[in-house]
């Protein structure tokens, strides 16, 4: 069923209905998470006001970490089973997967500046999430490098991989090193240390932000599809005109 | 509502997150836009009969043959 699911073809029809309804949900829950994020939620008793900062600042960090575990799953599809869709997913992941990482790094240090005195500090957590973005940029610059799709797939399926080393150093940055950046406090033993009050619009922007990754991750892989036939169209059209053209036309090119 | 001292950093914030989404989400149809009118073009092109230059050219008789 699922290799059914993942046909390109099929990918195509099942998708298409369901783009209208996720945008409408993402638009929702985006709104529904600003009015939380800005009308019901308390100033934080330390941070104050800035503590808004966090809204943006924690669903952008996990959908940066969020698209390149997406992108290290598809990239064992393309080396395995050498799925098209697997290397159409990795694809249209990275730019969306390396905005979001942008996000995270630049509402961090507009957070960091009023809260740590400074926009940045060469700390583990903040470093692996630069070298996320970074590995994310590689990986984009890579695929315009490589002019065959099907060698740039296997290239980048690697690269991903050996990237995704990052992912946990990201995560245990917090708790293997003595940083500024404050440890887990959403998911971590013996229950969040966040405040409902707080906690509920975090977990709701954080749904908000991913429905909206899906959405964005969906239709790229839509317009990725469609890029692939135009290549394949496009060589054969060339193909069928060099056939077509008489011998002295071919000749003059 | 009063952000306090640090209003320009929370707006900054916000306001940088809302033009990267924006610019996210112009790119996409942007891009499927031009994918879908690419292929348009090239699935009337292929259906349609090549272009007179590109027809086989029938084939001549040798020169003076026909003399």
């Amino acid at each position: 069923m699922w290799t059914r699911f993942a046909h390109p073809g099929h990918f195509m029809r099942w998708t298409g209905p369901l783009m209208p309804w996720l945008a409408g949900l993402s638009g929702l829950l985006l709104a529904v998470g600003l009015y939380l994020t800005w009308f019901t939620v308390p100033p934080d008793y330390q941070q104050g006001e800035t503590v808004r900062i966090m809204y943006i600042h924690v669903p952008a960090a996990w959908l940066g970490v969020f698209f390149y575990g997406a992108m290290a799953v598809s990239a064992i599809g393309t080396l395995v089973w050498r799925h098209p869709l697997a290397d159409v997913a990795q694809r249209a992941a990275a730019p969306i997967g390396a905005a979001f990482t942008l996000i995270c790094l630049v509402t961090g240090s507009l957070w960091g500046k009023p809260m740590w005195g400074t926009y940045w500090v060469w700390d583990a957590r903040l470093t692996s999430m630069l070298v996320l973005f970074l590995i994310y940029c590689g990986i984009i610059a890579l695929w315009r490098t490589i002019e065959d799709p099907n060698r740039a797939a296997r290239a980048i399926a690697i690269l991903t991989l050996v990237g995704a080393v990052n992912l946990p150093i990201i995560k245990f940055s917090v708790n293997w090193w003595s940083t500024l950046h404050q440890p887990a406090s959403i998911m971590r033993m013996g229950g969040s240390s966040i405040d409902p009050s707080m906690l509920y619009p975090l977990l709701e922007m954080i749904l908000a932000f991913t429905v909206l990754g899906i959405t964005l991750h969906l239709d790229a892989m839509r317009t990725e599809i469609l890029r692939r036939r135009v290549r394949t169209l496009t060589i054969r059209e060339a193909e069928r005109l060099d056939t077509d053209a008489p011998r002295g036309a071919i000749q003059g090119l | 509502m009063n952000l306090g001292p640090h209003a320009g950093f929370i707006l900054g914030a916000y306001a940088f997150t809302a033009l990267v989404i924006a610019g996210l989400i112009w790119q996409a149809v942007r891009d499927r836009r031009a994918q879908a009118r690419a292929l348009a073009a090239l699935q009337a092109a292929s259906a349609a009969p090549p272009p007179p230059a590109a027809r086989p050219v029938p084939a001549r008789s040798p020169a003076g043959a026909g003399a």
